[in-house]
């Protein structure tokens, strides 16, 4: 396993191009020969994919605790249900606002924490979890459903013609998890990028050589909690049920597993983290209904076997391997 | 009109006065080293002036500026029409605002101060080229549409950035090290290395903390003939050093500090000779 997934980021690290469009049409003839059950397995897949890389944003690259995620999720399928119900508008054209909302929330809730740093940021961002979820069950301004959520919301339409069936919905995924990884990986290399890594490396060098902290910090936020709401957006469009489950502190600990066991900072790591924590769950019955303490054998057998992730990226592993080295040789020296 | 203005600065951590009353300046274009007994409040005020804290009294003024002050009680506050004001979103009033609130470091870094740290502080798991662009940065604009739409100007600007960064690594002399990890350099280099990276924010003002800490003879030697081409290049320095070698060396002018407070200021030869300063720290170094 471990060899195997050393030869797959090897080759993919040589011919990044060929490798990226290949993925593509893979996974447009991917839901081709399955039936309904699968195609909306693989659109699950893409769903928590996304949500995953938002949430990478915040954790592995600006390296912030943010176990609230799912906060922003339930805030973007939220504002598109509502926006969809009472003021009639066609669900795609919600998306922008979805996900301008989740962002806005973003903004709202971490300007006066961000100071905060480790487990104490970590413990308001749960906090804010259960307080949208329970704002979300006591029916908010009597418009939310209370517990029951929000129903019969509109399915997306594209010029005239409704997503109805599973495999739309999956291309419609497909296409905003392109967009979404192609953005990220321009983010990833560029001078906000850069930003997020010398805060995540070291916060007091990385301010005293002029990056303002607060405001890369906010904009991590920002992005990774609006793409959330995006998600979520899709969700509603599928489903179209919606509940304050999706807010659950649950939701937000399996986002954080997705990225930190496939790799903190990695966007293979968050496929590799997806199968393992939602595809395999769901295509296996009785390993979906053992899947929390699936969830929590293997990341502690991970913790121990193999700290920085399935698929991580080049410079986690640097920081966890090269650290444990830096240590050891210390050590041996004395 | 001096440079950097440090007026009556001081410092109380609990009962503890880290530095008292301090005032000197910093004149363009010259060498001053700060030196005294450890625990003698050097490093406190470097902090000072780059807003790592606030002091406790005292002023600091950078190009007419004032860049610290001590924090606003909350009386204080309250009577600042300003203060009251600073929550609008408007252009006028943040200006009026950003006028007398205290500044945060990376503002400081902008205005032309840089700085290196005692204990080496990179950016240990990214390369040599990366962990100087950092310098940049604050020289540089590009945000979210920037980095995802990378229009020209972005564009140019990033190869900017990069050009400016081998330039330092070239003049620090670690370019053939751009794509080393910075934690696997040696010492010496990883001292070099943070004095490339606070030259690259392009600053007025270099301040380097202990830069010869750790480093033998040679590279000593090597060092005092860098800071010296850096402030030929027109940059100020101010320096903590310990190793007298290095102080007497290149230092124009020494201010001594024992006990958080100035105890003599004046050229290497009168400091040398000052009795006070003898029996503080040097009496010591000659037994």
């Amino acid at each position: 396993m471990r060899e195997l997934l050393t030869r797959l980021r090897k080759a993919s690290s040589l011919r990044p191009l060929w490798w990226q469009v290949g993925l593509v049409v893979l996974s447009v003839l991917l839901p081709l020969p399955l039936n309904d059950y699968y195609r909306s397995v693989l659109w699950r897949t893409g769903l928590y994919v996304m949500l995953g890389l938002s949430l990478n944003i915040i954790v592995g690259y600006a390296g912030l605790f943010q176990l609230g995620h799912a906060a922003f999720y339930a805030l973007g399928a939220y504002t598109a249900a509502l926006l969809n119900l009472y003021l009639h508008i066609p669900l795609l054209l919600t998306l922008p606002l979805s996900v301008v909302v989740a962002a806005l929330f973003g903004y709202l809730i971490t300007r006066p924490i961000l100071h905060l740093r480790g487990d104490y940021l970590c413990i308001v961002t749960i906090a804010f979890g259960e307080v949208v979820r329970l704002v979300l069950v006591n029916n908010l301004f009597g418009i939310t459903g209370g517990a029951n959520g929000l129903c019969a919301i509109d399915r997306p339409v594209l010029f005239g013609f409704e997503l109805r069936r599973p495999i739309y919905h999956y291309y419609l995924m497909l296409i905003f998890l392109v967009i979404t990884i192609f953005g990220i990986q321009r983010l990833e290399h560029s001078r906000l990028g850069r930003a997020w890594m010398y805060v995540r490396e070291d916060e007091i060098a990385a301010e005293a050589m002029g990056v303002d902290t607060t405001r890369v910090k906010l904009l991590a936020f920002m992005l990774g909690s609006g793409w959330a709401g995006l998600a979520g957006a899709l969700y509603a469009g599928k489903i179209t049920v919606i509940s304050p489950d999706m807010s659950k502190f649950m939701e937000s600990v399996i986002m954080f597993c997705i990225v930190v066991l496939g790799g903190t900072g990695s966007i293979p790591g968050v496929f590799v983290g997806t199968l393992g924590m939602i595809t395999l769950p769901e295509l296996s019955r009785p390993l979906k209904a053992w899947r929390d303490a699936w969830l929590g054998v293997a990341m502690v057998v991970m913790m121990i076997a193999r700290p920085e992730g399935l698929w991580p990226s080049r410079r986690v592993r640097l920081e966890m391997r090269g650290e444990k080295e830096e240590a050891l040789s210390e050590t041996a020296a004395h | 009109m001096a440079l950097l203005e440090i007026q009556d600065l001081t410092k109380q951590f609990g009962g503890l006065v880290a530095v008292d009353h301090v005032d000197f300046g910093i004149n363009q274009g010259e060498i001053l080293g700060l030196i005294g007994p450890n625990g003698a409040g050097k490093t406190t005020i470097f902090n000072m002036i780059t807003a790592v804290y606030p002091p406790t009294a005292g002023e600091v003024y950078f190009q007419g500026e004032r860049i610290a002050r001590p924090l606003y009680t909350w009386r204080e506050r309250l009577s600042t029409p300003v203060w009251w004001a600073s929550w609008l979103p408007l252009r006028p009033v943040q200006r009026a605002w950003d006028a007398v609130r205290s500044r945060r470091p990376h503002e400081i870094t902008e205005r032309g101060i840089a700085r290196t740290f005692q204990t080496i502080r990179l950016f240990k798991n990214m390369t040599v080229l990366e962990n100087v662009m950092a310098g940049p940065h604050c020289r540089t604009r590009a945000g979210v549409a920037g980095a995802i739409f990378r229009p020209s100007s972005q564009r140019e600007e990033e190869t900017h950035i990069i050009a400016e960064a081998e330039r330092y690594l070239e003049f620090m002399q670690l370019h053939e090290y751009r794509d080393e990890l910075a934690r696997n350099l040696p010492y010496g280099h990883q001292r070099r290395l943070e004095i490339a990276r606070a030259l690259a924010t392009g600053p007025a003002l270099l301040i380097l903390d202990e830069p010869a800490a750790g480093l033998n003879e040679q590279e000593s030697l090597e060092l005092m003939a860098l800071i010296r081409e850096i402030r030929d290049s027109g940059i100020t320095i101010l320096l903590i050093e310990h190793d007298m070698k290095v102080v007497m060396g290149i230092c124009e002018r020494i201010v001594v500090l024992d006990y958080g407070a100035k105890i003599a200021a004046g050229t290497p030869a009168e400091v040398q000779a000052n009795p006070r300063v003898i029996e503080a720290y040097l009496g010591e170094e000659e037994v």
